[in-house]
């Protein structure tokens, strides 16, 4: 095609509106003309204006909270969203007694655990920003960074899941919201009733083979109950659950179950 | 950073270099600096987005999706390519076309096309920022096109329609829409850079 006419067509390129074999052509033509190099260059630039001379809008407050909260996350996508469909699954036996295991948010508490999170994610934004100032206070600085840390580190892993966790007849209010990575690890937030003296949570990665024990909740900076860890071994997981065991933990689960979540 | 300039004020320009330096400071994972970056220009994507997607809602989860790869691209960025600006308003469009795409129920672009998708005309040959001056010039000129050409352009450039669809809509034949986006567009050229 001649010259003179794709020159036609150099402000619907410089637009997007080529496309296909029309944008080949065009492309093709374009890399050795340099007077429509020069009008592509000019219409760029009216498209550029036309960008900002649409009709302006200040945003809420909110979107400033939501961009510098998501500050943790590595990766363009928000974080990926697992509904637990319910599955036929092999469960231990000991599990069988939480008859219907569904992962449906509770309400309230769902809420407030999302600030929770929330508030974990605003802690990392801040502890970054002030962590040079802090420089002078190692201790309590490193522990504190130390697990934020690790909350980024699950936060932004490519393999990352929530997995939320619903109360059982002992306590059908109580809640709780894993994000876990089987590389980078494990952060959980919970609302559990207060456990009892000499009596902790403990939170168990139930797997084909037996439960397996992640660590024991301990009470975390904004109230509820958490764990951070590293990765966990577990072969073929199925599902988190928390239950209620002596102080100290025990190696596998005997006390009553309080959280399950399928994974 | 090389470019023509365009006898603007030395401002313009002054800015674009502090945008840069946020940009660099995010690369390092300074929060405050996207912080900064936010506060700059969350207006302009806000309201780009908001004119290609209409819903306030949608405008405000693209916006906060285009910050979000700002972020996580910011190693990324070539001052050399563009200014930060055209950066985030190239990812903007981006990001909003391929929702309002979703949402008709047609295929988005690739998951990770690079945001320089409109033709880059050549590195280093960006010239000077876009003045408010010249916004304003431009905000003229498209109330001075005919409906018919501002109508043809808009339908083209923020809806996201086709010269063909947009023949179609408006029943014309595909030559006439051509024409009136060239000749709208050569308007507002003449508009934006006074020979």
């Amino acid at each position: 095609m001649p010259h003179d006419e794709l020159r036609e067509s150099t402000g619907a390129y410089a637009l997007g509106l080529l496309t296909g074999e029309e944008r080949s052509t065009f492309e093709a033509h374009l890399a050795g003309c340099a007077e429509c190099q020069a009008e592509v260059r000019a219409f760029g630039r009216v498209a550029r204006g036309l960008d900002h001379a649409v009709d302006q809008h200040t945003p809420t407050p909110a979107l400033r909270a939501r961009v510098l909260g998501r500050v943790t996350h590595a990766g363009s996508e928000p974080l990926p969203d697992t509904r637990v469909a319910p599955r036929h699954s092999f469960l231990p036996y000991w599990l069988a007694a939480a008859a219907s295991i569904a992962a449906i948010a509770v309400g309230l508490h769902a809420a407030s655990l999302r600030s929770r999170v929330q508030r974990l994610e605003d802690d990392l934004v801040v502890a970054r920003a002030e962590s040079s100032a802090l420089r002078q206070d190692l201790d309590a600085a490193r522990a504190r960074s130390a697990i934020i840390e690790r909350v980024t580190y699950v936060l932004a892993a490519s393999d990352v899941k929530r997995v939320d966790l619903t109360g059982q007849e002992v306590a059908p209010a109580a809640a709780g919201r894993a994000f876990w990575s089987p590389s980078k690890g494990l952060i959980f937030s919970a609302d559990l009733p207060a456990a009892p003296d000499n009596r902790v949570y403990q939170l168990w990665v139930v797997t084909r083979g037996g439960p397996v024990s992640a660590g024991l909740l301990a009470p975390e900076l904004h109230g509820g109950l958490a764990l951070v860890t590293d990765s966990i071994a577990a072969a073929e997981p199925q599902a988190l659950a928390v239950t209620l065991e002596p102080a100290g933990g025990v190696p596998a689960p005997t006390g009553p179950m309080y959280l399950v979540g399928k994974l | 950073m090389s470019h023509v300039s365009n006898g603007e004020a030395p401002g313009v320009d002054a800015a674009a270099a502090e945008d840069a330096r946020i940009v660099g400071r995010m690369a390092q994972g300074d929060g405050s600096a996207l912080a900064a970056l936010y506060d700059r220009h969350a207006r302009l994507v806000y309201s780009l987005s908001r004119r290609i997607l209409g819903d306030p809602h949608d405008a405000e989860d693209v916006a906060q999706e285009v910050f979000a790869q700002a972020w996580a691209q910011a190693g990324r960025y070539d001052a050399r390519r563009a200014r930060v600006v055209t950066w985030l308003l190239v990812i903007t469009r981006g990001r909003a076309i391929d929702r309002l795409r979703t949402r008709r129920g047609r295929a988005g672009r690739p998951p990770d096309a690079v945001p320089w998708d409109i033709p880059d005309p050549a590195p280093g040959q960006e010239a000077g920022a876009i003045t408010a001056e010249q916004v304003g010039r431009l905000r003229s000129a498209l109330a001075g096109l005919g409906d018919a050409q501002r109508r043809a352009i808009e339908l083209a450039y923020f809806d996201d329609l086709s010269q063909s669809e947009i023949a179609a809509r408006l029943q014309e034949p595909l030559g006439t829409i051509k024409t009136r986006i060239r000749s709208g567009l050569l308007k507002l050229r003449a508009a934006l850079e006074p020979e």
